[in-house]
């Protein structure tokens, strides 16, 4: 269970000025949920991811996890994290990365040796295993992320774009695995801007614009197709590029 | 990282300004018959090498070299410019400055400046701090004992030079001879001849066959000096006053013959009775 | 978990192409060495250990400077720092595996100079045996292991640095700079001290004693006369120079790792 309360963050830009990334940002994700957050560019979903990963720090208000501050290093030993235009050691193979992603969770090589070649069959990265990444095409280099983000069984993920630099073949896989942790039970918490995906995928979706959670609400009590409640939502907010 | 790979020529142009600072005396060196003769001071050279003195002192030590080998190669009758000597000096100071105890300055300020006579007492005043940097070498300290004696008249240091260096060879027979002549005050010229002799023993048994030749001429014009010059003696003792030149020397059999100056010039007596050649005593040679 | 920051490090060191450039480097000036020597008319040995050892401590900056700057620079710039960070793994430990993990590969490729250095040395004391000198090949070894020592150190302000400086550029100049003036301020102490009061203005004397403490020491580990004229190497100054440099980088390291806490990973 995740618990955002009142969690503020402003950014210090040059000569003095100041951004309001996340203002007063109350959300509860529930264990075994598929949360999907969404809004324009800018809106702070990343800053959200980050400060709940505590990349970041909050101005004020709290962030817990299963009931532990995101201050505390073990609040994260059960979460898996992909990030947003993710850059791995490139230097290395996959083979290699997806062991130091496990290593990173004290996972035994025995399990690791195990899970990853579950996890690269499944996405469709075998054949390229033992290949350094900084060879692969962005979307083989966007699915060893993931593969990253879930050699240690999280039970809660966090994908940021995990669509983005994917051809339709590699979103399928993508789409089909975040399907299998929602039935495995796992705590999902997506943001992204293909909304249709978020609309099959996720139980619950919250809208961010300008820092602000301006919406909230399960899917399956969407009264209209996603990307028009987005779009209204947006418009509501006064911001100029949708009118 | 754009940045930083941007750094790479930056860097390399660092590298290669430190390389002009270190090569800037040898460039001079080139230029050295326009008058341009450069060396950078001592102390601004130690602070700036950081961690490369040594460095620095081998390379300042070659510029000296290289310039002498150039040098070298010109005709026996040139002769050099002040600054050069000069030059030459500083050179090889910066060297023993940067590392006091690197040999090869001492050894080449011995053989191309003290013989030239060049700022004898300064330069010999080095070799003698180099003897006591490098308190395990017998070489520097005889260096520093003979010249003490032979162009300094200081005996009393040219003798504890002179044991010093018999102790630190493990009691050497030559250098303690050598020290009981400084002790009785014998005739300078012998005991140049006994100095050249021994060095050019060692420059054989080392294979340096073009060194010990260029000493062996130094050696040959003193044995020439000594014999005419022992000569003039018998000759003014017989007469009571000085002969009117070498011929006559010959003419009376006080001389057998008169002896070959080695460089091509001719021996002649000055008017105090000392005998000398019409060829440059010496010049810079190794 | 420490030992995969560590591996991971020590790998992205080895992949990386400056390495082999510094190699390369670094075995060309060694050859250089044994063909300089024919030039030396005396102290051949001491002139070839000469350098041999600057070739190691110039080959040694430049990892620090071109593969240790940039292997943090990149993982901040790059991201790749979140898998590490978005687990359990305390930022501390990260930041002093990623240190241990520069420290193996410097010591990797002090190890591969040493034996350089010595493959040379060997050489031309076999060519000149006559004028090889007091060089101790012992003492060589040391110098190379006083020259890691001075790495570290390096290293870890190359750290803190990176933890202050806005950009990796501003990292290589605080580091370099620090390195210069490291080495150079206890001989311009000692200038200043022998020259005599009257020489230098007063305020002088207060600046450079101020940088001789602010700054650490580098010249304590430049042992390459020592080395290369067989000099005694006093038990007591070396303690106190490989203690220096160890407490000096836990020092640095404490307080990169303060900063690192508090830093906000955007």
């Amino acid at each position: 269970m995740i618990i955002f309360e009142d969690v503020c963050k402003t950014f210090q830009l040059e000569r003095g000025k100041k951004v309001s990334a996340v203002q007063c940002l109350s959300l509860v994700v529930a264990s075994g949920e598929v949360f999907g957050c969404i809004g324009p560019n800018g809106a702070g979903k990343s800053t959200t991811i980050k400060l709940l990963l505590d990349l970041i720090r909050p101005d004020s208000g709290t962030i817990t996890i299963n009931s532990l501050p995101s201050r505390d290093n073990a609040s994260r030993a059960r979460v898996g994290y992909l990030p947003e235009n993710p850059c791995q050691y490139d230097f290395l193979t996959a083979h290699e990365y997806l062991a130091y992603s496990g290593n990173l969770s004290g996972l035994s090589s025995s399990i690791i040796a195990e899970r990853s070649s579950l996890l690269l069959e499944k996405l469709k990265l075998s054949q390229a295993a033992n290949r350094r990444i900084s060879g692969y095409s962005k979307g083989m280099q966007q699915r060893t992320a993931i593969a990253a983000a879930l050699i240690h069984n999280p039970d809660l993920v966090v994908l940021d774009e995990p669509m983005s630099g994917l051809d339709p073949l590699g979103r399928k896989l993508i789409f089909d695995l975040i399907a299998e942790l929602k039935e495995q039970g796992k705590t999902v918490f997506i943001s992204s801007h293909v909304l249709t995906d978020i609309e099959r995928l996720c139980d619950r979706v919250g809208i961010i614009v300008q820092g602000r959670l301006c919406h909230e609400g399960q899917v399956s009590d969407l009264t209209m197709p996603l990307e028009e409640l987005f779009l209204q939502v947006v418009a509501d907010t006064g911001l100029d590029e949708v009118k | 990282m754009r940045r930083l790979t941007s750094l790479i020529p930056w860097f390399t142009a660092l590298c290669g300004t430190a390389l002009y600072l270190y090569a800037l005396p040898l460039a001079t060196v080139k230029k050295s018959q326009q008058e341009q003769l450069f060396t950078i001071p001592a102390n601004f050279l130690r602070v700036v090498s950081g961690q490369f003195k040594e460095l620095s002192a081998d390379v300042s030590f070659l510029n000296a070299l290289t310039w002498l080998g150039e040098v070298k190669t010109q005709p026996d009758t040139h002769r050099y410019r002040p600054e050069q000597y000069e030059w030459l000096h500083n050179t090889l100071k910066n060297s023993v400055a940067l590392d006091p105890y690197f040999l090869d300055p001492y050894y080449l300020m011995n053989s191309a400046l003290i013989w030239d006579r060049y700022k004898l007492a300064e330069v010999n005043g080095l070799i003698a701090k180099g003897a006591d940097t490098r308190s395990w070498d017998s070489m520097l300290a005889f260096f520093a004992g003979f010249n003490y004696y032979y162009f300094l008249d200081d005996n009393d240091k040219s003798f504890s030079y002179l044991k010093e260096a018999s102790k630190r060879s493990g009691g050497n027979p030559f250098y303690d001879s050598l020290a009981a002549r400084v002790a009785y005050k014998a005739n300078k010229i012998e005991l140049a001849i006994m100095y050249l002799e021994q060095q050019i023993h060692e420059l054989e048994l080392q294979g340096l066959q073009n060194q010990a030749a260029s000493l062996q001429r130094r050696l040959d014009l003193l044995k020439g000096i000594h014999q005419i010059e022992l000569a003039v003696e018998s000759y003014r003792k017989l007469f009571g006053k000085l002969p009117a030149d070498i011929h006559e020397l010959v003419k009376l059999g006080a001389l057998v013959s008169i002896p070959k100056e080695p460089n091509g010039g001719s021996f002649y007596i000055d008017s105090s009775g000392r005998v000398k050649s019409t060829r440059l005593f010496s010049r810079i040679c190794g | 978990m420490l030992q995969a920051i560590i591996k991971v490090t020590f790998l992205e060191g080895l992949r990386n192409k400056a390495v082999y450039g510094i190699s390369l480097m670094a075995g060309l000036m060694m050859i250089f060495t044994v063909v300089l020597s024919g030039m030396i008319m005396r102290d051949v040995g001491k002139v070839a250990t000469d350098f041999a050892l600057s070739t190691a401590t110039f080959a040694a900056l430049l990892v620090v400077l071109f593969v240790g700057i940039i292997i943090l620079a990149r993982d901040l710039e790059r991201k790749t720092i979140y898998l590490a960070l978005s687990r359990s793994v305390p930022r501390s430990n990260y930041l002093v595996a990623r240190f241990l993990g520069l420290g193996l590969l410097q010591g990797f490729v002090m190890l591969l100079l040493l034996v350089a250095s010595l493959i040379t040395l060997v050489l031309v004391k076999n060519m000149y045996a006559r004028y090889f000198g007091a060089v101790s090949l012992g003492l060589v070894a040391v110098a190379h292991l006083f020259v890691f020592v001075q790495m570290l150190l390096l290293t870890a302000l190359s750290i803190l640095f990176s933890m202050v400086a806005s950009s990796p550029f501003v990292t290589f100049i605080l580091t370099i700079l620090t390195w210069l003036i490291g080495s150079s301020t206890q001989e311009v102490k000692l200038l200043i001290e022998s020259a005599g009061s009257d020489k230098f203005f007063p305020v002088v004397k207060i600046l450079v004693t101020l940088a001789y403490y602010l700054f650490p020491n580098f010249a304590l580990f430049d042992l390459k006369a020592t080395a290369a004229h067989g000099l005694t190497l006093h038990a007591g100054k070396a303690g106190f120079a490989l203690l220096y440099g160890l407490g000096y980088s836990v020092a640095v390291l404490s307080l990169a790792l303060v900063l690192f806490k508090r830093k906000e990973l955007t």
